[in-house]
């Protein structure tokens, strides 16, 4: 009981201050007012979000792209800078003929076929620009592949393709990889070969060379970023 | 005692809205009047407790764990209902620095009684203290706490306005 108590003025306060509000009617306008009020939340929250993930993938993509520069020696030519499968695909041996056997050769310098010039890559990144492949070829009819012009390293803008030559016995390939796209820049058979089949996906290339007594199917496609070659050798 | 990560992740959204439900039925009329009496206006009253209780729902988690989480609404209402009337005295005056011929307007009361003629005459403070004492119905120590003031400030201002507003109910009843 408080001193202040007064029954009177409280009855006449009451009366000023007006009629009970409709409490339903003002919770249901409470709610629409919540609504609104979260939607605004929701609208900063995913703005301030987005702009933290744009960040981090900006910043991510700028350290990857330093991390490979940095990885990468500049190369004079000659050499292919891909990850080449060194296992034996049983599976594609069982369905080969009996004088012959599918064999997924590791994809180097030394699988070259005989009379095709020396595969290069065009290395992105590198400040040393590339000036030809090792040498000229025994075959005037084929092309070298390692002639495929390198492209400029930028420092800004998207990241720069990457073109990849794979040779093999029944010819070689160049494949460009830019914005995570592959495609195929050139196919050329060695003596004796003829292209049979040649798929240019985005996401993978298949070529395949023939010739009377032997074929080849070159397959490349993206792990990890990266091109990644299959190459099959089969006699027939 | 302070709330662990757990006990804020514990509390779902329905019990959320159950819980502020529950505060909006019990004291949301109390609020409007009090304020009503305090300001003058229906319109604004209802605004800021309103804008009281949406904030309340959305820092619920963090504000249950207060001691007094009504008390946490009623100050929020309070310094919302007094940014409006500032913003409407700025306004005002602003509009009577244009047009020099214009008196000030007197406030909009539910009643047109001397008596509501005095309240509104009270120095702010004044009105806002008898407001929650008389018609939210609460303690000298809870006004003080809702108003930030000393339990003695409280009780002086329940002593003048109530002897002003005696005199002029009493005038009003001849």
């Amino acid at each position: 009981m408080s001193e202040f108590d007064d029954p009177d003025l409280r009855g006449q306060l009451g009366r000023l201050s007006g009629p009970f509000p409709d409490e339903n009617a003002a919770y249901a306008t409470m709610q629409r007012r919540l609504v609104r009020a979260k939607r605004r939340r929701a609208v900063a929250w995913s703005g301030g979000a987005a702009m933290s993930v744009l960040v981090v993938v900006a910043a991510y993509a700028a350290g990857t792209r330093q991390s490979d520069d940095s990885l990468r020696p500049a190369t004079t030519g000659g050499s292919i800078d891909v990850t080449a499968p060194t296992t034996v695909d049983s599976t594609t041996s069982t369905s080969s003929t009996p004088t012959g056997s599918t064999v997924l050769v590791p994809v180097s310098p030394t699988s070259v076929a005989p009379g095709v010039t020396t595969p290069s890559a065009t290395i992105p990144g590198t400040t040393t620009p590339r000036t030809t492949g090792s040498a000229a070829t025994s075959n005037p009819g084929t092309s070298n592949p390692g002639t495929s012009p390198s492209t400029n390293p930028s420092v800004t803008g998207p990241p720069a393709p990457v073109s990849s030559t794979f040779n093999s016995e029944g010819g070689s390939i160049t494949v460009r990889l830019q914005n995570g796209t592959l495609s195929l820049v050139k196919a050329d058979p060695s003596p004796g070969f003829e292209i049979t089949e040649q798929r240019d996906e985005p996401d993978r290339v298949d070529v395949r060379f023939r010739s009377d007594t032997h074929s080849t199917r070159i397959r490349v496609l993206i792990a990890d970023g990266r091109m990644s070659p299959i190459v099959e050798e089969e006699d027939s | 005692m302070v709330p662990t990560v757990n006990e804020f992740s514990e509390i779902s959204e329905v019990t959320v809205v159950e819980s502020v439900e529950a505060l909006f039925r019990a004291h949301y009329a109390r609020l409007v009047r009090a304020l009503t009496l305090a300001s003058g206006s229906s319109e604004a009253a209802a605004d800021a407790v309103q804008e009281a209780f949406v904030k309340a729902h959305l820092h619920w988690r963090r504000i249950q764990h207060y001691e007094d989480p009504v008390g946490w609404i009623r100050r929020v209402a309070i310094n919302r209902l007094r940014d409006d009337q500032r913003r409407l005295g700025r306004k005002q005056r602003a509009t009577e620095r244009l047009v020099a011929d214009q008196r000030p307007q007197p406030m909009q009361w539910s009643d047109g009684a001397d008596a509501a003629a005095m309240l509104a005459a009270l120095p702010r403070q004044q009105r806002l203290t008898i407001a929650l004492f008389y018609v939210d119905g609460l303690s000298v120590a809870e006004v003080a706490a809702a108003l930030e003031l000393s339990e003695g400030a409280v009780k002086f201002h329940l002593h003048q306005g109530r002897e002003r507003l005696r005199g002029a109910f009493a005038k009003g009843d001849r």
